[in-house]
Parts: structure tokens; sequence; C-alpha cells
């Protein structure tokens, strides 16, 4: 008898605690633990790179800057020096024609050279090592038609 | 294990693990969504505190979705998740030692009901809630297993990793422990006390 009791004692406990574990849970609950998996899920699952556009844009951006900042300067220098210095023996040649002294023409030469040798790069140095006169040819003129001199020197 | 049988049949169940198996995350959602009162009402009668079944719910769900190939039929699930489940549980317990509960276990509202209804049913909740705390951590596991969520013993066993002899005894000493507590808490004299 004492036992039926407690047994119904404990049946009656047991569905009491059943009914409020039945008690549902607010729809809320279930969905912020969604959004939070579904969100780390998201995230985990994207591209490695898709983090690292930003620093890829700004090493794109300071490439363009590096390049805007010394590619022009050399293009410029190059098409300077190319111009500005022709052969050099038509150089000398033009100058006697032109009635201008010899030393006139070489200071004009050398102020170009000078100028280049303050290049930051050796690539311009290639450009103009050609335009060094391996050999100095002078030619005075004089009043005689017949008499010319010619000036060779070595480098 | 039956709740969970009811929600969706086994072919969608197992369509919706094959496609998150897959890495479709609204499978995967659908799958959360067949489970998740499952885990969440388990991890908050083991812990007693909404936040944190919130974080173990979180957890065994991300295990689940990195585990999807383990875990082979559909209807194995349950029993992988309430393992899991308690798992985490334990976890967390070597973590973060057991506080004070707050009353978060009680945010169950009963919406629209008349004040007595709800005072029976808040009182239910406390109920529960104060004689599942005075447990040991196996016992409770066991009984909330067992008695709660409507386990077999031999499932009981399965999820704790405990023999059916063990889980049978767990769940005795708990029954008598939770019996004891809940007529001392509506015995006159034990409503004063608490």
């Amino acid at each position: 008898m004492n036992s039926d009791r407690e047994e119904s004692g404990f049946e009656e406990t047991l569905e009491m605690l059943r009914e409020a574990h039945r008690e549902a849970i607010p729809e809320a609950h279930f969905a912020a633990v969604r959004a939070r998996v579904l969100s780390q899920l998201a995230a985990e699952r994207r591209p490695w790179w898709r983090g690292f556009w930003p620093y890829g844009f700004a090493a794109a951006a300071v490439a363009a800057m590096l390049l805007a900042a010394f590619w022009p300067k050399h293009l410029a220098q190059r098409q300077t020096v190319g111009q500005a210095l022709p052969p050099a023996n038509r150089t000398v040649a033009q100058a006697g024609h032109d009635g201008r002294p010899p030393g006139l023409q070489s200071a004009s030469v050398s102020r170009v050279i000078g100028r280049r040798k303050r290049l930051p790069h050796n690539a311009a140095y290639r450009v103009v090592g050609p335009l060094v006169p391996e050999h100095l040819v002078v030619k005075l003129v004089t009043n005689d038609p017949n008499v010319v001199i010619y000036w060779i020197t070595g480098e | 294990m039956a709740a969970v049988a009811a929600m969706e049949g086994p072919d969608e169940r197992r369509d919706a693990m094959a496609a998150a198996r897959a890495g479709d995350l609204a499978a995967f959602e659908l799958l959360m969504r067949q489970h998740e009162r499952l885990v969440l009402g388990t991890a908050l009668r083991l812990t007693g505190k909404m936040e944190d079944a919130q974080d173990i719910s979180q957890e065994v769900f991300l295990r689940l979705y990195k585990n999807l190939s383990k875990v082979q039929a559909a209807n194995a699930l349950p029993a992988w998740l309430y393992r899991v489940t308690v798992n985490a549980c334990h976890d967390l317990r070597r973590r973060k030692p057991a506080t004070e509960p707050e009353s978060s276990a009680g945010d169950l509202v009963a919406g629209g009901m008349d004040p007595q209804t709800s005072l029976t049913q808040a009182e239910r909740r406390r109920v529960l809630e104060m004689s599942l705390r005075m447990l040991p951590e196996k016992e409770r596991a066991a009984l909330v297993l067992r008695d709660l969520e409507g386990l077999s013993t031999e499932e009981v066993a399965r999820a704790l990793g405990s023999s059916e002899a063990t889980v049978r005894s767990q769940v005795s000493k708990a029954r008598a422990k939770v019996h004891d507590f809940v007529e001392r808490y509506f015995s006159p004299r034990g409503r004063r006390q608490s």
C-alpha cells in the first residue's frame, strides 16, 4: 500500500517535471542560435582572398604611384639626351659652319653629359653611352678655302 | 527521439543530410530546425541557463557541420546530437564552474494565460530547475535523457558512454532525490524554508 502510494507520488512528480520541460521555448532563442551558426559557417566558407582585397588594392595603388613617380622621368630624360646629342662628329662639323668656336659646342656637350651623370638609373647611362665619341675630329676652316685643318684626338 | 521523428519524414531528413554534406547551407538550416528543440532543450536542462544553452547549441551544430560525413544514417543523428550535447555541457562545466544559476531557464514565457495558470507554470519551472540543479552532473544527465527526453535506457547509456546498469542506477537515484525535493518543496514547512 505504501509502495503504491510512493509509486504514484513518483509518477506525479515526474509528470509535473515533464510538463515543465515540454513548455515551449520561445522561437527567438532558436532563431538566435541558427543565426549565429549560419553566420559563422558563412564566414568560414568565404574564400581566403576575399578578406585580403584591401591589401591587394593598397599594393596596386603603391605600385601605380611608384610607376608614376619614376617611369615618365626616365622616358623624358632619354628623349632629352637623345635629342640633345647627335653624333659627335657631325655636331663639331656643324659648329665650324656656324662660325662658333668649338669650345662652346664641347661645353654644351659636356653640360649634357654632366646632366646625365646625375640620372638615378643605370638605364640612362646605357642610352647615352654610344654618344661619347671615341675620336674627336675638329675641322678648322680658314679664310683660305684650300687650307682646312683637322684635329683628330683620341679618347 | 520520437519527437524528432514526428517532425519530418525519414526521406526528407536523409535528403537534407545529403544536401548539407554537399555544402548546402539551406539544407543544413533545415537540419538545424529539425533538431534544435532536442539540442537547446537538453542543454537548457543540463546547464540551467539559456545563455549557456545557446552557446552549447551553437557549438553542437558547428560540430555537426564539420562531422556530417561521420554521421552516416539520418536516424543515427539524434543519438549523435544527444551525445555531443551532453559532452559539450560537461566541457562547459569544466571550463566554467557552476555559479548560482539565474532564473534564465524560467524565461520561457507563457504568453496569453491567466495569472493563476502562469503562476502554476512558473512554479513548475522553478521546481524543475531547482530539483535538477541539486543533482550530481551524471545523475542529472541520466534523468533528463531518460525521463524528460524520453530515451530508452539503452539510448541513454550510449549517449552517456556508460553501461545500462549504471544508467538505471543513476536514474533511480536521481528520481528519488527529485521526489524528495518536490515533496519538501510543496510541504508547508518546506515552502517556508525555500
